[in-house]
Parts: structure tokens; sequence; C-alpha cells
């Protein structure tokens, strides 16, 4: 049975995913993508968007209005850092 | 001991180069504590911390007893922080036993306060205070490398074989140190013990980079 994932490498599924389809991803494909309910995602999207992490748009495709998320500035940074603090726990097995 | 002559001043050397690994590593470990908010991390810092004062404690007497001789009074007086002083043994355990208890898991505070004190008073109360140290170490190290070799068998992972290969150096270091005290060419051990451990912080603070740095 694999182990629960913390709340740091849920947030890093969460940004990896939105990183892996180009820094802007729909909020269905998120879900899918990072494993969770739909309220655990809407808290973990809030957060994010608190910390200016991510942001919420609305794209216009053939006269139907869609929700998008992109991955900001700050997100890119702290998903690197992120990144960086996975290999440091790989790296002592901790 | 026989140490050689020429060694007095290089010791302090190769024990400072150790001490600025065990401080990048300790800023290092902080660095991934701020970010995460994990006290594992803070542990880990921690322990790279004692670690880092037991290489200062040595570095600075090695260097003015290189400076000054031996029976200056500020030589005599640093003795009681030297290698194989009861302060140096007591903390440089201390970083090692928190160690293996973040990369154990094993957060049982008697336990560990348990452990800590029959070093302790191993070390206060044996007639060979400084052997009796190596041995505590070469047993934690032996525990920590076990935990390391499964955490590299787990990640398959260039940077987690770095951190066995590191701890396995430090182990060696210690087993050298041991030997000292049953072979005639103890000199030779004396330096490559040293080097060793030089060598085990080397490898570690080269996993750091590796993973900080890119």
């Amino acid at each position: 049975m694999k182990r629960r994932r913390n709340k740091l490498e849920i947030v890093f599924d969460i940004l990896t995913a939105i990183q892996a389809k180009g820094g802007t991803i729909k909020p269905t494909h998120l879900l899918y993508k990072s494993n969770l309910s739909h309220n655990r995602m809407r808290e973990y999207l809030d957060e994010l968007l608190e910390k200016n992490f991510i942001e919420e748009i609305e794209k216009k495709e053939k006269k139907k209005v869609k929700q998008m998320i992109i991955l900001k500035e700050q997100g890119y940074e702290f998903l690197q850092q992120l990144g960086k603090l996975k290999e440091f726990t790989e790296a002592f097995g901790l | 001991m026989g140490i050689p002559t020429w060694f007095f001043g290089a010791n302090a050397g190769l024990e400072f180069l150790a001490m600025i690994a065990s401080i990048l590593i300790m800023y290092f470990a902080y660095r991934s504590y701020k970010l995460s908010s994990q006290r594992k991390f803070f542990y880990l810092g921690l322990a790279f911390f004692f670690i880092g004062i037991s290489f200062f404690a040595r570095t600075i007497t090695h260097l003015l007893f290189y400076i000054f001789g031996a029976n200056s009074l500020l030589t005599s007086f640093l003795q009681h922080i030297n290698y194989g002083s009861p302060f140096y043994m007591l903390i440089t355990l201390l970083g090692y036993l928190i160690i293996l208890a973040v990369i154990t898991k094993m957060f049982d505070r008697y336990s560990l306060l348990m452990i800590f004190l029959l070093a302790l008073a191993g070390i206060m109360f044996s007639t060979n205070p400084l052997q009796l140290f190596h041995i505590f170490s070469l047993i934690i190290l032996f525990f920590i490398l076990w935990k390391q070799l499964e955490n590299y068998f787990e990640t398959r992972n260039a940077n987690a074989l770095l951190v066995f290969a590191a701890f396995l150096l430090m182990l060696v270091g210690h087993t050298l140190f041991i030997t000292i005290s049953y072979i005639k060419i103890e000199y030779v051990f004396y330096i490559l013990a040293h080097v060793f451990q030089l060598l085990g912080y080397g490898a570690l603070l080269l996993a750091m980079l590796r993973v900080w740095s890119k």
C-alpha cells in the first residue's frame, strides 16, 4: 500500500501537473492529475492562490467560457525549491 | 602516539575543512526547514551544528597547539574542548545520535536520552574513553549506514549513494582511529583517519551541492 502524501508532496504534485501542461491546466484535468477530492483540491487551490503561486482565469473558446489555472512566476520558483527539497529528502531517506 | 610533526597544522586544516562542510550541510538543512516547516530538517541541521562545533574545537586547539606549542596556558585550557575531551566526544555523539534519530524516525525521547546517558556514563567512567567514543560512533554510524543503504536501494539515486558513501567513509575513519591502539605504524592510520573523515564530510557536502546548486 502506498503511504499517504504529506501536504508539501500534494502541493508539489499540483504544481508539477500544471507545469507539465505548459503552465496552464483545466481544473478537471488538475483534479484527475492531483488525485484529490474536489473539496480537498479546492482547499489547496485557495491556499496557492493566496500565496500568489497560481492564478485562475476565464478563457473564451468557441463561445464557451472555460476556467483555467495558470502557474505564476512565484509558483515556478516555489516548485523549483520543492524539487530540491524532494531531492534532499530522498538523498537522506528522510 | 608518534604523530609526525609535519602533520601538526595539517590536521587543523583537514578539521577546518570538515567544519566548513558540516556548517554548509547545517545551512542546507535549515533552508529545507524554512521552506517546509518540517522539524526533521531542523533536527538534521542541529546534528550538523553539533558536529560543526566539535570540528571547530578540534581545529582551534590543534591550530593553537601548532602556533604556541603544548605548554602555553591557552593550549592547556583548550585541551578541555579538544579531540579526546569529554566535551568533544559527547557533542559529536549527540550529533550522530540526532542524525540516527532523524533518518530512522526514532523520535522516542526516552530511548534517545537513555542511549545518550549510557554513552555519557561509559565515556566518563571508562579507563579508555576515546576508544569507547570511537566504538560508540562506529555502532551509531553502522545503523545510519544500514538505513542509507536501504534508502539507496529504494531510490537508486546518485545523491543517496553519495550520502551512503559519506557515512561509510566516516565509519572507516572511526575504525582507523580505533586500530591506532593496536598497531605499530599508528601515525599512518592517524593521518588516514583524518583523511577519511574529511572525505566523508566532503562527499556529504558534494551531495548537498548537487541538490541545491542546480
